[in-house]
């Protein structure tokens, strides 16, 4: 898996633009990506320092079309910690 | 912020506005505030959206419009500051450049008019008051003993003679065609004749005289040449007339009219003291005219450039004076204007060129009353309020003097300022003697005014506060 294979897309919420104050970035990342794979490829794609990777696995939601049920698919979430002085372009601005 | 200004044709002040950068980032950040309460932004609760995601969400554009009024607002406020700008009306938007930096702005400000009135100074007439001649001295006492005249029916019934009121219904044709309407009164119903030389269409008196009640007759007479109707003058029309009363018209006793007129004294002293009045009238009249033609020509040489929001102020305003008559009647305009089925905005319409010729009229005024330095001041207002007094009862001056001074002050002094126009008028104007020149050769000397004749025109610094009192 490639560094743009791991890294989905950045999530941007209210939440997270709150968090970007304590240097943090959240991704939607591959289910299967590990920690230190989702550093590595933070790191290669935006050119920064990671000094820690937090993730979730966020369950899907139950969805219900009529009498049928299902579930919504599983994800990954990784919250990115930057070394000070690091930001990340494609938040820039926010 | 930088704001240039030019004249416009039509009194319009155009003034380009560059908007700094700082004004731009402060009514987008504002308007941004704005967009994010109304829109929905996924993981943002309404409100909570950052400037930055919601110009990545909808585009600078959309922010740009959002925020462009405030910009605009902002920069007009700040030139209207800046240039000491006193709008009389409406502002109106120009071109707009929001795409580069920095974004200007163009608005149309309509302002204070520009006069300039023709050089007056050569302008003169003879001033004559014609005499009071017996003629019209003999009219205006039998005018007055006409107002005091009885009606009676005859005590037996007989025909109508010379002094008699006929009460008849009169069809008036012309050419075959009946012209009820436009003579007198509506066809059908009856009109009141009186049966003296000089009162009625030549040949009708004649015709009238002998008729009894009831009694129908078809009278030939020719309509005279200063008729009003210009299309019936000297034209042959013949009246139908159908008598349906008889009234004999008793005038009073030369002698009893000093006290039908509430007077002291004899006829003779009425008599003197109507010819006084004559006399006074005469030269009231005489100075009107030469005042009015004074100032026509006035208006008529002045060259003008004002902002058409002004002409339908005045024609607003001629409208209000009738709606205000409307009032003292009991009635309101609304009810007048639903009754005619016309709306207020068609009125409005209807009377601008009377507003625009007034609007001229009141520019032009206020032109000369600023050129001749002409002030109205405490004293001249208390003058005026004394003389206006005199006409009231003794035990109501207090009242009205009151109310003089109070609220009803700027009609006191657009009185004494008619008044010191007048009087200016008359000393530049009026010439006497029989070496006076003809007018009309006097007019052609006035020079007609011209962007050259910028110097001649009068100082914006002159006082103008109190001059507007009458041009408004």
């Amino acid at each position: 898996m490639n560094a743009h294979q791991i890294i989905i897309r950045p999530l941007i919420t209210e939440k997270n633009t709150n968090l970007m104050q304590l240097n943090k970035y959240c991704f939607e990342v591959d289910k299967n990506a590990s920690k230190p794979e989702i550093g590595a490829a933070i790191a290669t794609i935006f050119n920064v320092t990671v000094t820690d990777v937090a993730t979730i696995n966020v369950r899907g939601k139950m969805r219900r079309r009529g009498i049928r049920t299902g579930y919504t698919s599983r994800w990954k979430k990784a919250i990115v910690t930057l070394a000070a002085g690091n930001t990340i372009d494609v938040f820039e601005g926010m | 912020m930088k704001v240039t200004s030019e004249r416009m044709p039509r009194s319009i002040l155009q003034l380009t506005i560059e908007i700094d950068e700082a004004t731009v980032e402060k009514e987008l950040d504002r308007a941004s505030r704005g967009l994010s309460q109304k829109a929905k932004v996924p993981g943002f609760r309404p409100g909570k959206a950052p400037r930055a995601i919601l110009e990545r969400f909808y585009g600078r554009q959309a922010l740009l419009e959002e925020a462009s009024e405030g910009m605009i607002n902002a920069g007009f406020k700040y030139a209207l500051e800046s240039e000491g700008i006193e709008p009389i009306a409406q502002a109106s938007l120009g071109d707009v450049q929001f795409n580069v930096m920095p974004y200007t702005v163009v608005i149309n400000v309509p302002v204070e008019p520009i006069t300039k009135i023709a050089d007056y100074s050569g302008y003169k007439q003879v001033f004559a008051v014609p005499a009071v001649t017996d003629e019209v001295m003999n009219r205006a006492m039998d005018d007055m003993r006409e107002k005091h005249v009885v009606l009676r029916e005859p005590e037996e019934s007989r025909s109508a003679q010379q002094g008699d009121l006929i009460t008849a219904e009169v069809d008036v044709v012309h050419n075959g065609l009946s012209i009820n309407g436009r003579i007198d009164g509506q066809p059908g119903q009856s009109t009141d004749l009186i049966l003296e030389p000089g009162r009625l269409i030549g040949g009708l008196m004649e015709g009238v005289i002998g008729m009894s009640i009831g009694e129908n007759k078809t009278v030939a007479a020719t309509m005279p040449e200063d008729y009003t109707d210009e299309t019936l003058r000297g034209e042959a029309v013949t009246f139908d007339v159908t008598v349906r009363r008889i009234q004999e018209r008793i005038l009073p006793d030369w002698n009893e009219l000093p006290t039908l007129e509430n007077k002291e004294g004899t006829l003779a002293d009425l008599k003197h003291a109507t010819s006084d009045e004559l006399a006074k009238n005469a030269r009231e009249n005489a100075e009107n005219r030469l005042v009015n033609g004074f100032i026509d020509s006035l208006v008529a040489g002045a060259v003008y450039d004002y902002h058409e929001s002004m002409i339908e102020l005045e024609a607003d305003r001629i409208l209000r004076g009738q709606e205000q008559e409307y009032a003292r009647y009991g009635t309101t305009a609304e009810a007048v204007y639903r009754q005619m089925g016309r709306k207020r905005e068609d009125l409005v319409a209807q009377y601008l060129p009377q507003g625009e010729e007034r609007l001229k009229r009141n520019l032009a005024m206020r032109e000369f009353v600023t050129a001749e330095g002409i002030l109205v001041d405490d004293s001249d207002i208390d003058v005026e309020i004394d003389a206006m007094l005199e006409s009231y009862e003794p035990e109501q001056r207090e009242t009205m003097k009151a109310l003089l001074r109070e609220q009803l002050v700027a009609s006191v002094a657009n009185a004494a300022l008619d008044k010191k126009i007048r009087a200016r008028v008359m000393e530049l104007v009026a010439q006497s003697g029989p070496d006076a020149e003809p007018a009309a050769k006097k007019k052609s000397t006035k020079k007609p005014a011209s962007t050259e004749n910028d110097d001649d025109a009068p100082s914006a610094a002159a006082p103008k506060k109190k001059t507007t009192k009458k041009a408004e």
